[in-house]
């Protein structure tokens, strides 16, 4: 398949976050170009949620600036927000599908963000034929074409994830956004989905980001590996460039400072 | 050295104060067992009256009747009559308590749909959805704390013998009901789909009905078949004030002393509730399962 469009460009300016009073993420600085698959690591609590978060602008930078394709997410209002919101996918680690309706309904759920309010409802109630079909396509993408009318809680664990993906490619997006993939299926199954998401990447020419616990697979699958550790920037390098040390280093600080968190008070 | 704790700790504390709580009600209440012996007369009524439950009416027992039509056909009547009334109460109670529990519950008035950019309009925004939730959730207590048969009773009063004010009793503390409990469900149902819908640009009102509404589903339509078996419950003993359901025919029964027909008539809502059952738990496991 020939890419209809380029993908989605992200550039981070002294971008931070606070929730809930807890900083999160501080001075981050990145530009990811369009169609590039990046892989984001670091320890549990880095931030690897919360800046993918940002990058969906579904969280809004408490400072510094969040560009998508060159426009400012700070200035937008609620409906150019959604706007924004729509044209990213997200797989979310617990997938977050509606378990009891058809694998149909969730897939064409995509497409809530781009359509009005009763086109949007009729996608649950009475799915449009197009969609349907565009949906079967997808499915057949993703190798589960026959679950399209079973309902979604019938499904293993890697195929609900498939479907939060087949969700995310009924968007249209200009990039897919992933958080954990791995850490929710086994991990013969893991080097599948990353591999398969990296495919439907390079084919639609999506920008991907993808949060990994899991060194072996980011180095097989992305050339561009960005470490997060204490919700700042630890290291952005193409993978060749990475030093065996350097990957050491990004998980033993985030375990000791893990650790000092964990201590008890006196 | 451990700590010793008992983990029932508190809740046995809550068990024995519930325990206690009733066994003081009943030294209050002075109640007595041997209340339940009927004295002289009242003994050979109670004989006749539980001796009939053996042997329920198939045919008119009083020997002045004149209606036309059978005692079973007039049963049917009785039965159709209070399915009737109470399916008629519940399809108003289920619309008012959808619109009712929506407004109500907390995730209508979600902090990104009633947020603004600045922190006055946020303040702002914030206070007006509370109020108008706060405002709902009382509206809807006042439906609950009337009973129907207190409703009836005041429609009796006010605008006479007839079907609507019947329906009107029966829907309105329903429709509080069913309010309170759909929103709690609704709020209940987990935020992993909702969120993930606003994360594509959903705008909220199709959040919570794409997102959060199906998920939800399946408990409050479980509830609501409950619903409507205390629905027909309640409408057959609106009989007693006289609307044609169940409790108007038992009531006449009762006074002309045909305990026969009053058993008939009660089996017949005995096997009408199990119907209901059957019937509500095959739904109930189609949508679920």
């Amino acid at each position: 398949m020939i890419s209809r469009r380029t993908g989605a460009r992200f550039r981070l300016s002294g971008a931070g976050l606070v929730l809930g009073g807890v900083r999160v993420l501080q001075g981050v600085d990145l530009a990811i170009e369009p169609g590039e698959a990046v892989a984001l690591v670091g320890p549990s609590g880095a931030g690897k949620t919360s800046l993918l978060g940002l990058l969906n602008a579904s969280r809004r930078a408490t400072e510094g600036v969040v560009e998508l394709n060159g426009v400012d997410l700070a200035g937008l209002g609620q409906r150019a927000l959604r706007r924004a919101r729509a044209t990213v996918g997200f797989v979310h680690q617990d997938f977050a599908l509606v378990p009891n309706v058809r694998v149909a309904q969730n897939v064409l759920f995509g497409k809530l963000g781009g359509r009005g309010f009763l086109q949007g409802l009729r996608s649950m109630v009475a799915p449009r034929e197009d969609d349907l079909v565009r949906a079967h396509g997808i499915l057949e993408r993703l190798g589960i074409a026959d679950k399209l009318y079973q309902r979604t809680d019938t499904l293993s664990g890697g195929e609900e994830q498939r479907v939060a993906l087949g969700r995310a490619l009924f968007q249209d997006p200009v990039a897919l956004l992933a958080d954990e993939p791995v850490a929710s299926v086994d991990p013969a199954r893991a080097r599948d989905l990353v591999a398969l998401m990296q495919e439907l990447a390079r084919e639609d020419g999506l920008t991907l980001v993808v949060s990994l616990h899991d060194l072996e697979i980011a180095r097989e699958f992305f050339p561009r590996l960005i470490g997060l550790r204490g919700g700042r920037v630890a290291l952005d390098r193409s993978m060749g460039e990475v030093r065996e040390e350097e990957f050491a280093e990004l998980y033993r600080l985030g375990e000791a400072e893990a650790t000092r968190a964990e201590e008890p008070r006196p | 050295m451990l700590e010793r704790r008992f983990i029932f700790e508190r809740r046995g504390q809550i068990a024995l104060l519930v325990l206690a709580a009733g066994a003081l009600a009943f030294q209050r209440l002075g109640l007595d067992p041997r209340d339940l012996v009927p004295h002289a007369g009242g003994a050979q009524i109670a004989r006749e009256f539980f001796g009939a439950a053996l042997r329920p009416a198939l045919t008119f027992e009083g020997a002045l009747e004149t209606s036309s039509g059978t005692f079973l056909g007039r049963v049917a009547l009785a039965l159709y009559r209070t399915v009737i009334f109470a399916a008629a109460a519940m399809g108003l109670a289920i619309v008012f308590g959808l619109g009712l529990g929506f407004v109500a519950s907390s995730s209508w008035w979600s902090r990104e749909r009633f947020g603004g950019r600045t922190v006055a309009r946020r303040l702002s925004l914030r206070a007006i959805a509370m109020s108008v939730q706060a405002a709902t959730r009382l509206f809807i207590a006042l439906l609950r704390s009337v009973h129907e048969l207190i409703w009836a009773v005041l429609f009796l009063a006010a605008f006479g013998l007839n079907t609507m004010s019947c329906v009107l009793a029966l829907a309105i503390p329903y429709a509080g009901t069913l309010a309170k409990v759909y929103s709690e469900m609704l709020d209940e149902a987990s935020d992993a789909a909702p969120g993930a819908l606003r994360d594509l640009g959903a705008s909220e009102l199709l959040v919570f009905l794409c997102g959060r509404l199906p998920r939800a589903m399946p408990d409050m339509a479980a509830y609501t078949f409950y619903r409507f078996e205390c629905a027909v419950r309640s409408s057959a003993v609106l009989g007693f004030f006289g609307y044609p359901t169940l409790g108007y025919y038992l009531k006449l029964s009762f006074e002309n002393l045909d305990y026969r027909e009053v058993w008939t008539y009660l089996y017949a809502l005995f096997l009408l509730v199990v119907v209901f059952e059957l019937w509500s738990s095959r739904l109930r496991n189609r949508f679920v399962a």
